[in-house]
């Protein structure tokens, strides 16, 4: 079945290369997405389709090339593709792009189309009425959790597709019951928790022998505020007027002028050292050193750097938001704390302190067990391999 | 006596604070000139010199330049002194010519005061008001002294040696000001904001006890605002079983309003808290004139116009301590002051002042109104304007 992976552009996620490493195998799967490129490609055993030009001169070129090859190899689809667009009230420049997206499609024979951001549905919208290819979504993080609360086209143009749409991934259970909200039907949504290679970590089971002095806490991130670092820099201004000697390292949030003003306001400069972003080496390096992890965002779909930290052997605490209750099981795998609740936030991390070493080492050995269960690559595998299988069944029936 | 004033734009016809001081000081007998980016049609108190533009396109850019070159010539003598002076900062010849050029409307000008409306305008122009033989005055505002230098350590090091005396709209902002280099010697004034009471409706009476408690705060949806903070107040509020409505009014970028959606969302606030956007200045008035309480949580505040706007419409003001807020309310009589960060302290002052009996409202009330009357009004500000460039 040749699977096309519709990503916006041509520069592959994590998880889009994780998913071309496990189904190459037994299907054919292609990148898809705006790019510089014109022809498609092959790199590092992935194809990549480029649909669109950025310069919108080139653009032109490309619309004048394609609708001329277009009409002469698939004249009919052609007519009904040119009918559609020419009904749309969408900016012309939208509609440029939608024609050269789907007849590229058409010309490379996908069966299924994979939206990696549910966002694009914008672009495929007219389609899904009709049997051209299946159209699966990935729903994650922030574009289902936020994003359609402040922007009322999003929330209409969810509501309009969702019950239309062939499948659903899902990052959590979490997201899955808020996609429902907007239509989707629950048996479409398959919940496929991402795969990480457990081998690149080192899982190191024991916890550091005498009690530190000072608890050091680790969060890594993009700065932004959905990640809650203003919430998790008040919980230290807490921690220290109780007496608590504590340093906190946020990796990836350097530029941040919200966060650099407020740790000076709470006056916890010595405190709190805001990093920018290190390698995967040095993030590694950076989770061996702490005590302990924190997650404080007020919104994830399912934090994949939780569970990194996890396969490392570092105790985790997190907030109790999305699909973080689904990987952190409070008590068990790490603690858990009141989402936006600064209290909470403080009473957590004095309980951890008060965990024995031997209460620590069996959590963070459950937490590896929860991990490797519910996100090992082969888990991946299967799960998605079935994912599209289930299509091609549906595609031979027809 | 002329005074050069430095803004990024014109003032527009809501921004009272350099409308009136243009006013005040014309009022006075000096001379004022504005030296801005943008310059809009509608402005005409004073005559306006805008800053050269910057072209994308080299071959204008190189023309342009030539233009403005040429037109220097008459101000020979200044142009360098300024080349002199940027000298002794190491600065490479392209630099030097980008700095002429950005600088060309100041060097052909003659005033004996350049006046720069915010400290964070005065970076890479701190050595032309000596170029061109003025004295060099700068005001602090908020984002100047509470943000700017704190993500850019030592930003203002040029300024503090070459600044003759610096305006503060509070204390809080030049004590901090200190902190950040600026020396003792240099004369300063603290003058702070004022309102302009002659169209707002003064009279106001709290009464009745029946009505749905009505909270606003005006503020735009930034983070400085501490807006995470009076939400979770506010949720205390709900769950203690409080009906009321909270008004949000102020605009906000998509991320920002992205964020405190989520946030209503998440604390199921979506039918007690309006966030309105950006209103009209009367449906601003309306709205406060309508509401019993004003809540402001800022993070750092250099003084805050809003809140006295609100005690000047007589609203039972309770604010954070952040930064400038200290000095706009006195607590216990013209409002309240919480500390900073706990939205239980937040939730439990509106509670105490709801429950207030109405002499003790309508006392507060009074208290506010007539403070802002005589301690912010706008014919002292711009007295207090008119000797900053004499005393």
């Amino acid at each position: 079945m040749n699977i096309a992976i519709y990503n916006g552009n041509l520069k592959p996620t994590t998880f889009v290369l994780r998913l071309a490493q496990v189904v190459n195998k037994n299907h054919n799967l292609c990148v898809v997405g705006a790019s510089t490129k014109l022809f498609k490609y092959k790199h590092a055993d992935i194809s990549f389709l480029p649909t669109n030009h950025n310069n919108k001169l080139i653009l032109l070129f490309q619309l004048l090339f394609q609708l001329i090859t277009f009409l002469v190899l698939y004249p009919k689809i052609w007519l009904h593709f040119v009918a559609i667009l020419r009904k749309s009230d969408k900016p012309i420049l939208t509609r440029i792009k939608q024609f050269l997206i789907w007849s590229k499609l058409i010309r490379n024979k996908a069966d299924i189309v994979h939206i990696q951001w549910v966002s694009h549905l914008i672009l495929f919208e007219e389609l899904l009425d009709l049997s051209y290819f299946k159209i699966a979504v990935s729903l994650r993080g922030r574009l289902i959790n936020s994003a359609p609360l402040s922007d009322l086209n999003l929330t209409a143009l969810y509501r309009k597709t969702f019950p239309k749409i062939d499948k659903f991934h899902a990052v959590s259970n979490d997201i899955k019951m808020k996609a429902m909200h907007y239509g989707a039907d629950e048996n479409k949504i398959k919940v496929i928790y991402s795969g990480i290679n457990v081998s690149s970590f080192k899982f190191n089971k024991s916890i550091k022998d005498s009690q530190p002095d000072t608890l050091n806490v680790l969060s890594i991130g993009r700065e932004h505020w959905i990640k809650g670092y203003n919430y998790a820099l008040e919980a230290i201004k807490g921690l220290k007027d109780k007496g608590v000697k504590i340093n906190y390292t946020i990796i990836g949030a350097s530029d941040s002028e919200e966060l650099v003003v407020l740790r000076q306001s709470l006056n916890i400069e010595k405190e709190v050292q805001l990093l920018s972003r290190v390698s995967f080496e040095d993030v590694l390096n950076a989770m061996k050193q702490a005590d302990v992890f924190l997650l404080p965002s007020v919104s994830e779909g399912l934090a994949n750097v939780v569970i990194e930290a996890m396969l490392t052997g570092l105790p985790v605490i997190s907030s109790d938001t999305g699909g973080m209750p689904e990987l952190v099981l409070h008590n068990e795998t790490g603690l858990l704390f009141k989402n936006r609740d600064v209290t909470s936030l403080i009473d957590t991390v004095l309980k951890f302190k008060k965990l024995s070493i031997k209460e620590k080492e069996t959590m963070i050995i459950k937490a590896y067990e929860k991990v490797n269960e519910q996100h090992n690559l082969k888990q991946f595998e299967l799960c998605f391999n079935d994912f599209y299988a289930s299509d091609e069944h549906n595609t031979k029936m027809n | 006596m002329k005074i050069g004033i430095v803004l990024s734009s014109t003032p527009g016809y809501s921004e009272t604070f350099f409308t009136s001081k243009i006013k005040g000081l014309q009022a006075h007998g000096y001379k004022v000139v504005l030296l801005t980016q943008v310059a809009n049609d509608d402005f005409n108190m004073c005559p306006v010199i805008k800053q050269p533009k910057v072209y994308k396109n080299a071959i204008i850019q190189i023309f342009m330049m030539i233009i403005v070159f040429l037109s220097l010539m008459p101000h020979l003598k200044a142009v360098k002194r300024f080349v002199a002076l940027e000298k002794t900062q190491k600065k490479s010849a392209t630099q030097l010519l980008k700095k002429i050029y950005l600088s060309s409307h100041i060097l052909s000008l003659k005033v004996d005061w350049l006046h720069f409306g915010f400290a964070t305008q005065t970076i890479e122009y701190e050595l032309v008001a000596r170029a061109i033989g003025a004295k060099m005055a700068v005001s602090f505002r908020g984002f100047d002294i509470n943000v700017y230098p704190i993500k850019h350590p030592s930003c203002y090091d040029l300024l503090w040696k070459n600044v003759d005396k610096v305006h503060s709209i509070s204390n809080d902002l030049l004590q901090k000001a200190y902190v950040h280099g600026l020396s003792k010697d240099v004369p300063f004034k603290i003058i702070m904001p004022a309102v302009d009471m002659s169209n707002l409706n003064l009279i106001r009476n709290y009464t009745s006890q029946n009505k749905k408690l009505q909270i606003v705060t005006v503020a735009r949806l930034n983070w400085i605002k501490g807006l995470d903070l009076a939400i979770n107040a506010i949720k205390i509020l709900k769950d203690e079983g409080l009906d009321f409505d909270y008004h949000i009014i102020g605009s906000g970028t998509p991320i920002e309003k992205e964020r405190y959606r989520l946030q209503l969302h998440q604390l199921q606030l979506e039918n007690e808290v309006f966030l309105h956007g950006k209103l009209s200045h009367d449906d601003v008035l309306s709205k406060l004139n309508s509401a019993d309480i004003y809540l402001q949580s800022s993070i750092q505040e250099g003084f805050c116009n809003a809140v006295l706007e609100a005690q000047a419409l007589g609203l039972l003001c309770v604010v954070t301590d952040a930064g400038g807020l200290n000095e706009n309310i006195v607590h216990e009589k013209t409002g309240w002051i919480v500390p900073n960060g706990a939205p239980k302290l937040l939730a439990n002052k509106i509670v105490e002042v709801n429950n207030l009996s109405t002499e003790r409202k309508n006392e507060v009330s009074k208290n506010a109104i007539s403070r802002v009357k005589h301690n912010f009004n706008v014919e002292q500000q711009q007295m207090q304007f008119a000797d900053f460039y004499i005393t």
